[in-house]
């Protein structure tokens, strides 16, 4: 693997935890009975960003060197469910979390919590999705090794 | 609505393209990786869904319907894929 791919990938991964985190704080800052905007709003701003770089970082990763590189080698092992289930799976879960992202961003930056409810579950799913997709990312890398 | 709808795409387009192989050439070929293919048109979808919700100002954002929609979808997919390597 190049540098600029090692890089890259670890770039990703980055990105995907700080959404991950700023997805948490975003959830547990609308449980509070008094949620502060501006973290609201910074923080959701975070998420939506920062996933859309984990999206192109590790879509090019993906694109340019997993398939060809990394796939076979787990299908090839004890683990090719790792890929096939796994890997899959995040690939197309991960879809959803931009779009899930940018809604509640959306909505937040409003300044009007009438929804609140609501918006509490979304963003509690929003960010137990992201926690499977980060474990799914840790399981594969593990297959790999 | 405009996202549920999105994911609902990507989660049929997700099993359309792995039971019909068709399909799934069809997004290589067109967008020169499949998953490329499917980034693409969930991003054309929503932008077009969010379009045409300009001329219906007054539907109201289902947050909690969103939220199942994900999770549900989410569980499918798992639950699809799981079947497809298994069986």
């Amino acid at each position: 693997m190049t540098t600029f791919l090692t890089i890259l990938l670890v770039v990703h991964v980055l990105f995907g935890v700080i959404g991950t985190m700023s997805a948490y704080v975003v959830w547990r800052e609308l449980l509070r009975s008094q949620p502060r905007q501006r973290w609201l709003l910074w923080n959701s701003l975070s998420t939506w960003v920062t996933w859309l770089g984990a999206w192109l970082t590790g879509g090019y990763y993906y694109v340019v060197y997993y398939g060809e590189q990394v796939k076979p080698v787990i299908k090839a092992g004890e683990y090719a469910w790792a890929h096939s289930v796994v890997t899959e799976w995040k690939e197309h879960i991960f879809l959803f979390l931009p779009f899930l992202a940018f809604v509640l961003w959306l909505e937040l930056r409003s300044g009007q919590l009438a929804r609140r409810q609501s918006l509490v579950w979304l963003s509690g799913i929003t960010w137990f999705l992201s926690l499977g997709v980060t474990a799914a990312g840790v399981l594969i890398s593990g297959a790999v090794q | 609505m405009v996202a549920a709808l999105t994911i609902i795409f990507i989660t049929a387009l997700t099993i359309i393209a792995e039971l019909h192989p068709p399909t799934k050439d069809w997004l290589q070929t067109t967008f020169t990786h499949h998953w490329i293919g499917k980034s693409v048109l969930a991003l054309v979808v929503f932008g077009l869904l969010s379009a045409m919700r300009y001329f219906f100002p007054n539907v109201k954002p289902h947050f909690g319907w969103l939220s199942g929609v994900a999770l549900g979808c989410a569980v499918a997919l798992f639950g699809f894929f799981l079947y497809e390597y298994y069986f």
